[in-house]
């Protein structure tokens, strides 16, 4: 968050305005001096109070439905200290155990996991940022839209690395 | 009326420049709807793409409509000059 990569969301997890919370961070070291970068505002705090798609999708109900964020740790798991909405670990990885593989529907689900084709996703994300009193109506398009949803796996294996369907 | 005598005068509508400026919105709706509509199906999002193919599909229909028919040819009958009448 203090290097303005994202936000911290409702997933308790970072959130960037390009990808979402659909990444992986990676740390390369250096001694180039190099300029700091900044903590940004991208309106996501705002459109998780109203939101909690993730919340509601997360299988184990392990993430929380408060409207605020909060200091209120859910167990040793979370690191303390910052206002966050803190997820319940525990609840998480007993559903991993019983699943058999990691989860990600909260990943999936979050209105800010796009594809990058559509322009319409980068204009509802800045107006998102400028506007919170649209996040509601966002939120309902995203489920209108049918975002968010796991897809049928079998169109997944019949396409190539390119995105595009094979024969 | 005697066969010949009749004068028409063919003009273009002028459009209003509140047209103008709706159709400077509609334009990049337009657009907007029909990159979504192609996009969301390279995205795999089916129900976007079929939802925004069909704003689209409305709105281009509308559009067309209200342009053809705020910038129709239309006919307007005159009265030839009476040149009979006593001075």
């Amino acid at each position: 968050m203090d290097a303005g990569i994202g936000e911290l969301s409702r997933l308790n997890k970072l959130v960037t305005p390009e990808f979402g919370p659909a990444v992986r961070l990676c740390k390369v070291f250096t001694d180039l001096p190099m300029a700091y970068d900044k903590p940004i505002d991208f309106g996501l705090v705002e459109f998780c109070k109203s939101c909690k798609k993730c919340a509601e999708a997360c299988p184990s109900r392990a993430l929380s439905f408060d409207d605020e964020p909060s200091f209120k740790t859910k167990g040793q798991w979370n690191n303390p200290g910052h206002k966050a909405w803190y997820e319940d670990s525990y609840k998480c990885f007993q559903y991993w155990q019983k699943s058999g593989s990691a989860c990600g529907v909260c990943l999936a689900s979050c209105p800010y996991t796009k594809g990058d084709q559509a322009w319409i996703h980068e204009a509802v994300k800045a107006t998102a940022s400028i506007v919170p009193a649209a996040d509601g109506a966002f939120r309902t398009m995203d489920n209108a839209f049918g975002y968010g949803k796991q897809h049928d796996p079998e169109q997944w294996w019949t396409k190539d690395s390119q995105g595009e369907k094979k024969g | 009326m005697k066969h010949g005598t009749d004068i028409y005068t063919i003009a273009i509508r002028k459009r209003p420049w509140w047209f103008w400026a709706l159709a400077g919105f509609w334009l990049p709706l337009e657009v907007l709807l029909l990159q979504t509509a192609l996009a969301s199906v390279k995205e795999d999002e089916y129900r976007a793409a079929t939802i925004s193919g069909i704003a689209a599909l409305i709105l281009a229909v509308a559009g067309s409509i209200a342009w053809l028919r705020q910038g129709r040819l239309y006919k307007r009958e005159e009265q030839p000059e009476d040149t009979s009448a006593p001075v």
